[in-house]
């Protein structure tokens, strides 16, 4: 009897630790999201990069388990929580950095420069996200955590998220990654509603080329450029700058190689996987989680719309021939290349011979410049 | 003249080392003392004693491997905190917590005294203190009356703002802070200032606006010098690299082997382009031409040494 007994507590206790025992309707929301995350990414390829980790990562982290076991992302010692303090610390972020720094050619940027002001005009959806959250009754700082979705810069956002409003860090990173992805969805309904059709057809000079010795100085004048203003977007801009250097120097080919490639991939991995991880439904789903959502969407408009409308004003001062066409106006956010994409297309439907690619790259990575200078200035003053 | 450079520099060495030595003394503190611990924190074996915070409030590290900490005016050098120990190496602005259950062979912050110990009363007041390796120099202690103690609420030094100071006033802490800044500023933050003066967030955003087109401004400018500068003064080298191969040189040569084929793909590539036969792709295509981008690093014939030849 008590040798059965004995077995019989033995399976009871082991079903108390099962998944099962100790699932919510939370965790079962929080996976239906991240297996949708894992359906548009694989099948609709939407952001697959990002949206596979990060889905993947919601439904590592919303298994539900008895706590205590060190199994949880914030459960002290879990092998989760060390590959989380990459993102806690804000160490994942600037390497991404350097990864993109020697992925991008900014050589749109060197060859047009005026186009950069575009970039900063995008920069508006970051502020009018953060006044919008102030008005909803976010803390200053939770504000600035929010707005910077607007930046559409993941890393950004984790960054200075994980600086201002550590709390809100899952639904911040999770919102801009989601945003990104739908660039295409969001963009283009609001570039054709701003436009007429007489400015999409609008051809641009093609840029000038640039020299090697011009791209190698961008990175360093524009880090001290940068940086002497906005020391606090070091991090950010330091490694940006440093990668680029690594790529456009011509002798380290290798760590240029390394940092775009295999350092860049696994730092994604890791990054998607712990931010997707951390939406556990316990901290996730919350009021303030949809709100930080629906100012994200508002981020996005914000800043494809000012964008657009930048370069339309623009447009009144420039004389007929040096005119820009609007539909680059939307790469200011900095969603590299989506963004840049985006006004490819549109200005290719509406004429087969107008290529906008590599003149909306200039915006586009005056974008990411843009993003990481405003974060730098929301964490100088609220951090 | 040379024994008087000696004296002068013996001087100024043991000036200096006692410089050090005294700042070293001055940045360490008992920062904080829970006598009744019944619900904060737990030590390693799980239980609740006593504790007290030693802090490093200097600007650089202090190893307080050697000190003594003792609750016996009369005994400086009670307990020996171990030296080899690397948690005992305190970093600027670091705290580490000593915990006084009288069992110090559970670890090295684990004191062999407790503090609520009634043998070694000065008075009514019970004693706490830290002294440097040598048990004479006394380094900061702190008197407290025991019978006055509550549970869990603790005394520790508050500071001002941005400003530690080692003989700031001890103050009692409803809510004990162990590693943790003992007094939160009764002060706004910077944020809160921010959200104070800024309800709406106007000010922040058309001062950070501005920023972002200055500095963007900046940038625009010097790279639109900076090209034209390139364009009149650029060197040939980088023209001819970057800009277009020179004519004579794509008529002179032929097709070498596998460039008909690029001219075809391309060509090929264009076609379905604009007569929409493309398939659709996720990223655009690129054609290596194989170039040799090996470093020296990777170059077999750089890392190996040559076989020597017989004659």
């Amino acid at each position: 009897m008590g040798f059965l007994s004995t077995i019989s507590e033995n399976i009871q206790q082991f079903l108390s630790f099962t998944g099962f025992a100790n699932a919510t309707s939370g965790h079962i929301i929080m996976i239906a999201i991240g297996l949708l995350f894992v359906y548009l990414g694989i099948a609709k390829k939407w952001e697959p990069m990002l949206l596979v980790p990060i889905g993947f990562g919601m439904l590592i982290g919303n298994i539900p388990f008895m706590p205590g076991f060190q199994i949880g992302i914030y459960e002290d010692g879990s092998v989760l929580s060390y590959l989380y303090l990459g993102v806690v610390k804000g160490f994942y972020p600037p390497l991404i950095f350097l990864g993109i720094g020697a992925m991008t050619d900014f050589s749109a940027l060197i060859s047009n420069p005026k186009l950069v002001l575009i970039g900063a005009a995008a920069q508006f959806g970051i502020f009018g996200a953060y006044i919008a959250a102030t008005l909803l009754g976010f803390t200053p700082a939770e504000a600035g955590a929010i707005g910077i979705i607007g930046g559409a810069d993941g890393p950004t956002a984790i960054f200075l998220s994980s600086k201002l409003a550590p709390d809100l860090m899952g639904a911040i990173a999770v919102s801009a990654y989601s945003y990104m992805a739908l660039v295409p969805v969001i963009q283009q309904p609001i570039m054709k509603l701003l436009t007429t059709d007489k400015e999409r057809r609008i051809k641009m000079k093609p840029a000038r080329t640039c020299t090697q010795t011009e791209k190698i100085i961008f990175p360093i004048v524009g880090l001290l450029l940068t940086t002497f203003l906005v020391p606090s977007g070091l991090p950010l801009l330091g490694m940006l700058f440093f990668g680029n250097l690594l790529k456009e120097s011509g002798v380290t080919r290798r760590l240029a190689n390394t940092a775009a490639n295999s350092l860049m991939d696994i730092v994604t991995i890791l990054l998607g996987l712990t931010v997707g991880a951390s939406t556990q439904a316990t901290t996730f789903l919350t009021s303030k989680s949809i709100l930080i959502f629906g100012l994200g969407a508002a981020s996005f408009v914000i800043a494809t719309t000012t964008g657009v409308l930048f370069v339309k004003f623009w447009n009144l001062f420039l004389k007929e021939g040096n005119k820009i066409n609007p539909l680059i106006g939307n790469a200011g956010v900095s969603a590299v290349p989506d963004a840049a994409r985006v006004s490819q297309e549109v200005g290719l439907h509406y004429d087969k011979t107008n290529y906008l690619l590599m003149h909306a790259m200039a915006p586009n990575v005056a974008g990411v410049i843009g993003s990481a200078v405003a974060a730098g200035m929301l964490l100088g003053f609220l951090g | 003249m040379a024994k008087k450079k000696v004296i002068f520099i013996l001087l100024m060495v043991l000036f200096c080392s006692y410089g050090i030595r005294a700042q070293g003394l001055s940045d360490i503190r008992i920062n904080e003392i829970l006598v009744y611990n019944e619900n904060t924190c737990v030590d390693n074996y799980g239980e609740h004693c006593g504790w007290f915070e030693i802090y490093n409030l200097g600007n650089r590290t202090i190893n307080i491997g050697g000190w003594f900490v003792t609750n016996d005016i009369n005994n400086s050098r009670k307990y020996r905190i171990p030296k080899n120990d690397p948690n005992t190496i305190l970093s600027p602005g670091e705290r580490v917590l000593f915990y006084a259950d009288g069992e110090s062979s559970r670890g090295t912050f684990h004191v062999n005294f407790t503090l609520t110990d009634t043998d070694c009363l000065i008075g009514d007041s019970s004693y706490l203190a830290i002294y440097d390796q040598s048990g004479k120099v006394l380094v900061d202690s702190f008197l407290y009356s025991l019978s006055s103690e509550k549970a869990d609420v603790s005394w520790g030094k508050k500071d001002d703002e941005g400003w530690k100071d080692k003989n700031a006033e001890w103050v009692i802490l409803p809510e004990p802070t162990p590693q943790a800044e003992n007094v939160k500023s009764s002060g706004e933050t910077r944020a809160e200032a921010i959200g104070r003066k800024d309800p709406y967030g106007l000010i922040i955003t058309l001062t950070c606006m501005a920023v972002v087109f200055i500095i963007l401004f900046l940038v625009s400018v010097v790279f639109k010098y900076t090209g034209k500068y390139f364009q009149q003064h650029g060197n040939k080298k980088d023209v001819k690299e970057t800009v277009k191969p020179s004519k004579p040189e794509v008529e002179a040569k032929p097709a070498a082997g596998g460039q008909e084929e690029e001219i075809a793909a391309i060509a090929m590539a264009l076609h379905m382009y604009f007569n929409d036969m493309h398939e659709v792709e996720a990223t655009g295509f690129c054609l290596n031409r194989g170039l040799n981008q090996h470093s020296a690093w990777e170059n077999k014939s750089m890392i190996f040494r040559k076989s020597p030849i017989q004659k």
